[in-house]
Formats: structure tokens, sequence, C-alpha cells
């Protein structure tokens, strides 16, 4: 068999290097899945793949740092940091989750670590039964997801700090009671129990501000 | 029919989706000069890392130097003309 060394090695280093630094590999496509796009942008560094990430996750971050942090001006830094924060850590995102869970992960961790700070050390999550009042019946999800709009932005104003985040990461971004204890260091338990009592906090809320609604 | 509001969309959120979806609506007036700044913030840091990639080892020369050390030379040089051990096979094909 004749073997044409030369020009089937250079032909095939060719082929490699068109393959890996095709310009379609090197951007990303708004089609794209999480994952995909973080591979293109740990190997290229490719600015349209932090354009897409930013656009897809850019509102949802500012939305959970204003509803957590309560003032504008503060949730336009937050968002600033958390989103360096993911960047900077993005090698470290390892698929064993969604991407989405992650970053709200990091924007919760934030956001509670800020308002830990600013009261003191104060526990967002604390398990002081005491202070919490009885449950009769538990109050189903229809119930909180039948609030209007209006009345829910109020409700979630008024709400205890760690009352707002478990509801917000359970009802807004549908984590599983899972993802939510371990992110909060809590059993799931603990974090049922923490639900049951933001519910009927919530129902509470809505009674008492609009009554004149009913 | 042409969904021409997202009707569809917002009905299959519910209301805590929808009030986030109100605050992203905020967040697109400021969120351009909010992406200039963390991109400059992260370029930033690129370069940083980028300096210490390229000067770090140079430093540990440095202080080998500051140290009385000298950098280990006694290492032999490989011969140029000769075949890398993974192209011999390749050459010897090639005579046939």
């Amino acid at each position: 068999m004749h073997f044409n060394g030369d020009l089937e090695l250079s032909s095939c280093f060719v082929n490699i290097n068109l393959t890996i630094l095709s310009p379609e590999n090197k951007t990303c496509k708004s089609d794209m899945e999480d994952p995909e796009v973080i591979h293109v942008y740990l190997a290229y560094q490719a600015a349209n793949c932090f354009d897409l990430l930013y656009k897809r996750y850019g509102g949802k971050i500012y939305s959970k740092c204003i509803s957590m942090l309560k003032d504008e001006a503060l949730a336009h830094d937050a968002t600033q940091e958390v989103f360096t924060k993911i960047f900077l850590n993005l090698s470290k995102f390892n698929e064993k989750s969604r991407f989405s869970t992650w970053v709200y992960s990091i924007t919760y961790n934030y956001c509670i670590d800020y308002i830990r700070r600013k009261k003191k050390n104060a526990n967002l999550f604390m398990d002081d039964i005491s202070r919490l009042p009885e449950i009769e019946d538990e109050v189903s999800d229809d119930e909180i997801l039948s609030i209007a709009v209006h009345q829910l932005k109020v409700i979630l104003e008024e709400l205890d700090d760690g009352e707002r985040a478990i509801l917000l990461m359970k009802y807004q971004d549908g984590m599983s009671i899972k993802e939510i204890a371990s992110l909060l260091n809590k059993t799931e338990s603990a974090v049922k129990m923490r639900i049951k009592r933001a519910k009927e906090r919530a129902k509470h809320l809505k009674q008492k501000l609009f009554k004149e609604e009913y | 029919m042409i969904d021409i509001l997202g009707y569809s969309k917002i009905k299959a959120m519910n209301n805590f989706q929808q009030l986030q979806n109100e605050f992203e609506g905020d967040y697109e007036r400021i969120g351009a000069s909010n992406k200039r700044s963390i991109e400059s913030t992260l370029s930033t840091f690129k370069f940083i890392a980028n300096i210490f990639e390229v000067y770090l080892p140079k430093i540990g020369d440095l202080l080998i130097a500051f140290a009385g050390g000298r950098k280990d030379t006694s290492k032999p040089h490989s011969n140029p003309s000769s075949t890398p051990p993974n192209l011999q096979d390749f050459d010897s094909n090639r005579n046939i």
C-alpha cells in the first residue's frame, strides 16, 4: 500500500485545526443549552457567550436581589457582584444540578449573607418554634398561587427575609425541597416546616392587608 | 392565532414568576450599563491573571538568583537532528 506520509499527516493536522477552531464552534447560538454555552465560553472566552448568559440570567438575578434586599441601588450592586462571582467560578460548575439552580443558589447566598451582615449575624432561618404561630390547616399551593401579583408584591415585602426567600425558591424557581435544604444547610423536614409557616403567614397577611378586596 | 402580546406565556407563568417578569422588565433600563461594568471587572481579573501566568515563573527564577542560586542548566539538550520517538515507525514506513 502506498502511503504518502507528508501529505496525509499535514492534511490530518489541517482537519483537526478546522474542527476545533472553526468559527461556528467559537461562538454561542441563542438556541444552545446552558452547559453548551458554558463549555464554549470556557474554551474560547467568546464575548457572545457572556452576552447570552447575561441576557438569560441578568434580569432574573436582579429580580431575586430586589425581592430580597428591597432596595434598587443595593439590588444593582448585588447583581453585578453575583454575576462577576458566577463568571469567576464558572469552571467550578459541575453540572450535577441545573445551571439555573446553581446561579440562584449563589444569588440567594449572597443576599442572605448581606442581610446577616447588615443585621449583625441575625439567623434568617432559625428554628425558633415558639416565635411562630400555630398552624391550623395547611394552606394549599393553589391558595398561594391565586394571590394577585400586586398583592403578592406587598405580601413579600411584609414577610420576614427567611420566609420570603423560601417562598421564592419554591414557587418562583421551582426548586425541590432537597435543593432548598442543601442550599440552606437544613434538613428536609425543617424546610417543609418553614414553607408551611411561610404560606400561613402569607395567607394571614393577605387577609389583613387586602380586607376590602375580599 | 398570533400571540402578539405573549399572553399565552404570561398565562403559563404563576404569580411569583409574573412578579419576576415585572422586575426583569425594570432591569432592562439599566441592564446595559451594569453589563459594561461586569465586563470591565472581568477583564481586569483576566489581565491580572495573565500577568501572574506570564511573570510568576520568572519571579521564581529571580528569587533563586537573589538567594545566590543558579538556574539548573545541567540537563542535556535534545539533539535537533534526531527523530522524535513517535515518528520512528512512520519514517521506516516511508522508506518502503
